[in-house]
């Protein structure tokens, strides 16, 4: 072979390996982890526990003499004993209404207003006033698949009803 | 000769559009490294916040977890704003950064802004957590947010 022919070859190798090393480089990046969701991931694990929690622990303003719980509220709607009547805010409301209130502020103050679609229902042994009345969302079609679940089950007259809340992803 | 000139040109070519590559994707790779490191240290900040002893609602002994005792943090907030010395020597654990205590209900509004070193930086990441408020005076629990605003460069 003509030594002219030789470096022609030599310098199409060349060029070959360069565009190996170019596609490999290109692969390796295009394949490494995307981590810019990595703190959403962490924090929504947490959200809806929290949130959960943090709602049934608060103290509403339904009876300022003897301080009632949200919790409580949900437990005397769900049973529908008509037990609390809220005289502080809007005298005569009963449970499920304040109950709903409350809770429709708080979602509204917290998930509505960070961009989060959610959907908060009362299920178990609930009443289905109480069902129709904490059923409490901003998706229309519920959130699908992909959402965080939290639960919290609330002892009453009765039985066991579950508060959920789903954070749609 | 006008081959092996033609030939060189490419050669050079690919090596230039190679070396440019590489450092692109080396600068994109190195901002994607700094940019997990700040939002770990946002929610690791977050978390240390979120069971600081000094704000902590503790019953009998017992802490409650998601619970800021109000009277607590309007103690730290005092000391921090009247001495900049005692934020200072919280800087190891809570960095730059400024965290707020807001009320939701009832009363929607109130802010207390616990901690606040920015170090004149402007990108923030905010994580928010819903907490209750606890006000020993009138024995009560406050729904709340905690955001913890924490800078990076």
């Amino acid at each position: 072979m003509a030594p002219k022919a030789q470096m022609e070859i030599m310098g199409l190798v060349i060029v070959v390996i360069l565009i190996a090393l170019g596609v490999l480089f290109a692969l390796r990046f295009s394949l490494s982890e995307d981590t810019s969701g990595l703190r959403e991931e962490v924090v929504e694990s947490e959200l809806a526990g929290s949130l959960l929690n943090a709602m049934v622990s608060t103290t509403t303003e339904c009876n300022t003499i003897n301080p009632i719980t949200l919790a409580e509220l949900y437990q005397d709607c769900s049973s529908l004993s008509n037990g609390i009547r809220c005289e502080s805010t809007t005298p005569g409301r009963t449970a499920c209404e304040e109950a709903q209130n409350i809770t429709q502020l708080m979602l509204n103050e917290t998930l509505e207003k960070w961009g989060k679609k959610y959907h908060f229902h009362i299920s178990g042994s609930a009443s289905e006033d109480a069902k129709i009345a904490l059923n409490i969302s901003n998706t229309i079609d519920g959130c699908g698949r992909l959402y965080e679940r939290k639960s919290i089950p609330l002892p009453t007259r009765v039985g066991t009803v579950i508060l959920q809340l789903d954070i749609c992803k | 000769m006008f081959e092996t000139i033609a030939i060189l040109i490419v050669f050079f070519f690919l090596i230039v559009f190679g070396v440019s590559f590489y450092t692109l994707m080396q600068k994109s790779s190195f901002e994607k490294e700094n940019e997990k490191n700040v939002q770990l240290k946002s929610v690791a900040i977050a978390q240390k916040v979120a069971y600081l002893p000094e704000t902590d609602c503790a019953m009998i002994g017992i802490q409650i977890d998601n619970c800021f005792d109000v009277h607590k943090a309007k103690a730290l907030q005092h000391i921090f704003q009247t001495d900049d010395t005692k934020q200072l020597a919280y800087f190891p654990i809570l960095e730059y950064s400024t965290i707020t205590l807001e009320r939701i209900y009832p009363h929607t509004g109130e802010k207390v802004v616990v901690y606040n070193l920015t170090g004149e930086r402007v990108r923030k990441i905010p994580t928010f957590y819903p907490i209750v408020l606890y006000n020993a005076t009138s024995k009560t629990f406050d729904f709340g947010v905690l955001e913890v605003d924490v800078y990076g460069t």
